[in-house]
């Protein structure tokens, strides 16, 4: 009898005090229809995952859209790419995009969950990108569903978005999860990247897991 | 008022004072490197007074003055020396007045607006060893200096109309156009005061607003700040610990101790850390040295130890620690108001701490804002620490290679690929082996690339194409001279 009592005192707590529960007025999970290029088409306070839907659907096009072309680097990093197989490559930006993102550059698997758990406990950056891309696929389903509960649970505490890129599905308790698409080739490559990034399509998949 | 010591042929002075045996011989310096032999073309750069009684003059070349004096001695510069000579001229001046301006090596300013007794008979006993100081006083400190470069005006106090005798070349002393200077001596004009009695408006109209400047202040009609010296202010502190130490928290309760003494010193100055410099030296002999940015200025011990700590609890030594060293790069501490549009981050604090664990994982160079490079040469970049706003990066104005980022493969992959020959040239036809092997059914390029053609060590070549296998992956090729095939990102 006691159980339902005390979530109905949780729950007008929550209401009465949503920042005190890292609960924002926004948080229910925007649908995210054609272009993952802001911030705000993750979902506040939890965990998207984003895969390919084909062998070149542009998954780096997108943390390019996400960065922007600004015309003036900015004072501080405004998001946070936790880059598993040390992979990014600053060669293929302006200086003042990657002004905007701080860059974790990991060796394994293990180093790639640990620094997203302090970085996500740490709160600062509300966009947290977690490459997980030419990690070794038996590393990475070796991962207990624990470490992503894990996350998910600190995400929802401080309120950011963890958003996963995997060349295949691998959390478990992810909110939204995006099949990307762009089908380029070779002739694409003459282009501008603007133009590029019309053609990526973002898709939101079933979630049989999702809470 | 203004006074200026000047000490006339600085470079042999500084020299020569430590070799009294040398005074009376003719000696030299060339311009030129130090360490660079003696070229006969070479032009004098400064000369002793035994030198110039034989008649030769600074910016002779060797040559020419070795026909004059053959017995000239040509010595190489001392740097060492001449930075303990201005030292001792800065002490000098600082004697007199606590505002000092070092205008150059040879020469400083004395600001005298304080000092409420004539002080003429306080330069003329100013003296340092082995090398003679000119000084000479006036309204503004370019009069000064001009009046004390010069045997005529030197230790006197002087005015506008004093300096009218002195040759036009002393302009050369002030900032300008040195082509203003040719073309007022082809004018014709010799002295200062045929520079002086010229219409000022005409002047400017003709030669420049630089022109009009020297005008106005051989009139003694504009002064300037002195930009004053100030010597460095160090914070550093070492503990040398009676036993060598094998935990943590012996080093912790040292390093808090240094920071309070550093956050009472910091403090008294008002000034706040940005950065922490610490160094442990080890038993075995070797250092471990660490910098900690801070996101925001510090002067609390809470704040500057949390991430030190941080850093401190992850690091494996090989060998116990003997001494604990800590400095402190300084800023001003934050007083104004946050920019209220502007983006701050919620928690500094938090963010340096989390950054020093990110580092103390990944090891030293893995954590930052990625700087791309200004170069064509393979994935060559810098990392900018992620704290500590102060820093201002100039960021390198680059295009991106291409319309879609790379995901590099670090390091490259070697392969072997079927190719043959086109204009001497290969061309790839399939990858044999790694981990997309196939036929290549469309191609860019080739983009040749090649660098540092000049170090036989560092040198450089490549060929780059961007590939599509029959997978309809694509991926960046890359052929290195003279049989090496690397793959080197994909494309995903």
């Amino acid at each position: 009898m006691a159980i339902p009592a005390l979530e109905i005192l949780r729950k007008q707590m929550r209401e009465k005090f949503p920042q005190a529960h890292g609960v924002r007025a926004d948080a229910a999970p925007p649908v995210a229809q054609g272009k993952p290029f802001r911030a705000e088409a993750f979902p506040l306070g939890a965990i998207s995952e984003v895969v390919p839907a084909g062998p070149v659907a542009g998954i780096t096009l997108m943390i390019a859209g996400l960065l922007g072309d600004p015309e003036e680097a900015s004072p501080h990093p405004e998001m946070v790419l936790v880059d598993g197989s040390d992979a990014f490559d600053p060669g293929s930006f302006t200086g003042t995009a990657c002004s905007k993102m701080l860059w974790v550059r990991c060796r394994s698997v293990m180093e790639m969950i640990k620094s997203a758990d302090l970085l996500v406990h740490d709160g600062n950056m509300s966009l947290i990108l977690l490459d997980s891309c030419g990690l070794p696929r038996r590393d990475l389903n070796g991962l207990p569903a624990a470490v992503w509960w894990r996350l998910k649970q600190a995400v929802e505490r401080n309120g950011g978005r963890l958003v996963v890129l995997a060349t295949s599905p691998l959390v478990p308790c992810a909110s939204l999860r995006l099949s990307l698409s762009a089908g380029l080739s070779l002739h694409d490559f003459d282009c501008p990247r603007d133009e590029l990034l019309g053609r990526l399509q973002a898709t939101p998949e079933k979630l049989r897991y999702a809470t | 008022m203004f006074a200026v010591l000047h000490i006339p042929d600085f470079p042999i002075g500084a020299i020569l004072r430590k070799s009294p045996l040398l005074w009376d011989q003719p000696c030299a310096i060339l311009a030129g490197k130090t360490t660079q032999a003696p070229q006969d073309r070479l032009p004098l750069l400064s000369i002793n007074s035994a030198a110039r009684d034989t008649g030769i003059h600074v910016g002779w070349p060797l040559n020419r003055a070795l026909v004059r004096c053959p017995d000239l001695r040509v010595l190489p510069r001392d740097p060492a020396e001449e930075m303990a000579l201005r030292d001792e001229l800065i002490c000098l001046g600082e004697s007199l007045t606590a505002d000092v301006e070092n205008t150059s090596e040879d020469t400083v300013v004395l600001d005298l607006s304080c000092r409420s007794k004539p002080v003429a008979a306080a330069l003329d006993r100013l003296s340092l060893s082995g090398v003679e100081i000119w000084h000479a006083q006036a309204l503004t400190p370019d009069l000064a200096h001009l009046a004390a470069r010069h045997s005529a005006t030197r230790g006197r106090s002087i005015h506008p109309a004093d300096l009218a005798p002195l040759p036009i070349s002393l302009l050369g002393l002030l900032q300008g156009k040195a082509s203003a200077l040719a073309l007022l001596d082809l004018w014709g004009l010799r002295s200062l005061g045929d520079f002086m009695k010229l219409p000022r408006q005409a002047l400017i109209e003709r030669l420049g607003p630089e022109v009009g400047k020297w005008h106005d202040l051989l009139h003694g009609k504009t002064s300037r700040l002195l930009h004053l010296h100030r010597p460095p202010e160090s914070f550093s502190q070492s503990f040398d610990f009676e036993d060598a130490v094998v935990s943590l928290d012996p080093v912790i309760f040292a390093l808090k101790r240094m920071l309070h003494t550093l956050a009472g010193r910091l403090a008294s100055r008002h000034l706040a850390a940005s950065a922490l410099d610490f160094r442990l030296v080890l038993v075995s002999g070797a250092e471990l040295a660490r910098r900690v940015r801070l996101p925001e200025p510090q002067t609390a011990v809470e704040g500057m130890l949390a991430p030190l700590q941080s850093l401190l609890e992850s690091l494996r030594l090989a060998a116990p620690v003997a001494a604990l060293q800590l400095d402190a790069e300084t800023t001003f501490a934050t007083a104004a108001q946050r920019e209220w549009f502007g983006r701050h981050l919620p928690q500094p604090e938090r963010w340096a701490e989390t950054l020093a664990k990110l580092e103390a994982m990944l090891g030293p160079g893995r954590v930052g804002v990625p700087v791309p490079p200004a170069t064509f040469e393979p994935d060559a970049f810098s990392l900018h620490p992620g704290a500590g706003a102060a820093v201002i990066v100039n960021w390198p104005l680059v295009h991106p290679e291409g319309p879609v980022p790379l995901h590099r493969f670090r390091p490259a992959r070697e392969i072997s690929v079927a190719y043959e020959t086109r204009s001497n040239q290969p061309w790839p036809l399939a990858l044999l082996n790694g981990p997309h092997s196939g036929e290549i059914i469309a191609r860019r390029g080739p983009f040749p690339a090649s660098g540092k053609w000049w170090d036989p060590v560092g040198t450089w070549q490549r060929l780059e194409w961007d590939i599509q296998l029959a997978s309809h992956h694509l991926l960046r090729l890359v052929f290195q001279p003279p049989d090496r095939w690397q793959l080197e990102g994909i494309y995903p």
